[in-house]
């Protein structure tokens, strides 16, 4: 599925095993599509090998820090991070 | 993930290296010419002259927060390290503050700020930018007023982040050359104010 600027998301699970370029603080959690950023080689399949790798679209999505970590004002942090397109799930805004 | 970036993996690199050579797959200097021309010119002047070119050119600002990669070239940059990556420049202004991290390596845009510090690959870095910016911002001496927005940037992918600060106050009437030594490495990447 591919996103648009200003869905809404939310990140899976973080993989039990192998490589990830989804951080782990970062995973459950729901954010904003801000940029669509391009089509690029998936890590998690170039690090199992998989020749050639699939390419995937990148998205840099913007998480409030409440929602990442609880206890922040809301609105006083953002942070985002480029995130693969089959990291994320579009979600009700 | 990599976590850790001491002298465990240098050896691991060293052994590495000569596997490869044994193999007849390397050539001694290869790794070291390769690593010469990465390093060729990266410098933080090179972000710096970004910076003061913003500042000055409102209609290079405008194209630089556009499309950061396809401006490197009006500056004579170099671009050929970057053709995987891409490039975007964030904009501190009264209201946001932008810092950028790389908290599960260290990312960076060394073509544009040199070698980055090591502070920037530590994991107390990494782990507490995104968690507690503003009390790492003031262990940096940045202490930003309660009404400004903190952003963190990680660089999860295939983009670098460049920061550009607000300009200083009472620069009116400097030359481009003057504005770009005063822009700073850890202004840059967030962790100064200019």
């Amino acid at each position: 599925m591919s996103f648009q600027v200003g869905d809404a998301v939310r990140t899976h699970v973080a993989r039990a095993t192998g490589h990830t370029r989804l951080p782990g603080y970062l995973a459950e959690k729901r954010g904003v599509v801000e940029r669509v950023v391009g089509e690029f080689f998936l890590p998690d399949a170039r690090a199992a090998g998989v020749m050639p790798a699939p390419k995937e679209r990148v998205y840099t999505v913007v998480f409030d820090g409440t929602e990442v970590w609880g206890e922040e004002k809301p609105g006083a942090l953002a942070v985002s991070a480029d995130l693969f397109e089959s990291y994320m799930e579009k979600v009700k805004p | 993930m990599s976590g850790n970036h001491g002298s465990g993996v240098a050896e691991r690199v060293e052994h590495l290296i000569e596997a490869l050579e044994k193999a007849g797959l390397l050539k001694g200097e290869e790794v070291e010419r390769a690593a010469d021309a990465f390093l060729a010119n990266a410098s933080p002047m090179n972000g710096a002259r970004l910076v003061a070119r913003a500042w000055k050119d409102p209609g290079f600002a405008a194209r630089l927060f556009a499309d950061a990669s396809a401006v490197l070239t009006e500056l004579g940059i170099d671009m050929s390290h970057w053709a995987k990556v891409q490039l975007r420049a964030v904009a501190n202004t009264e209201d946001v503050h932008n810092v950028i991290v790389c908290t599960l390596c260290s990312c960076y845009p060394v073509g544009l700020l040199g070698p980055s510090p090591s502070w920037y690959k530590s994991e107390a870095y990494r782990a507490r930018v995104v968690r507690e910016p503003r009390a790492v911002l003031a262990e940096f001496g940045v202490s930003l007023p309660d009404h400004v927005r903190v952003r963190v940037w990680d660089s999860t992918a295939e983009l670098r982040y460049i920061v550009v600060p607000a300009r200083p106050s009472g620069t009116d009437g400097l030359s481009e050359e003057a504005l770009a030594k005063l822009v700073t490495r850890e202004g840059l990447i967030g962790t100064a104010v200019v």
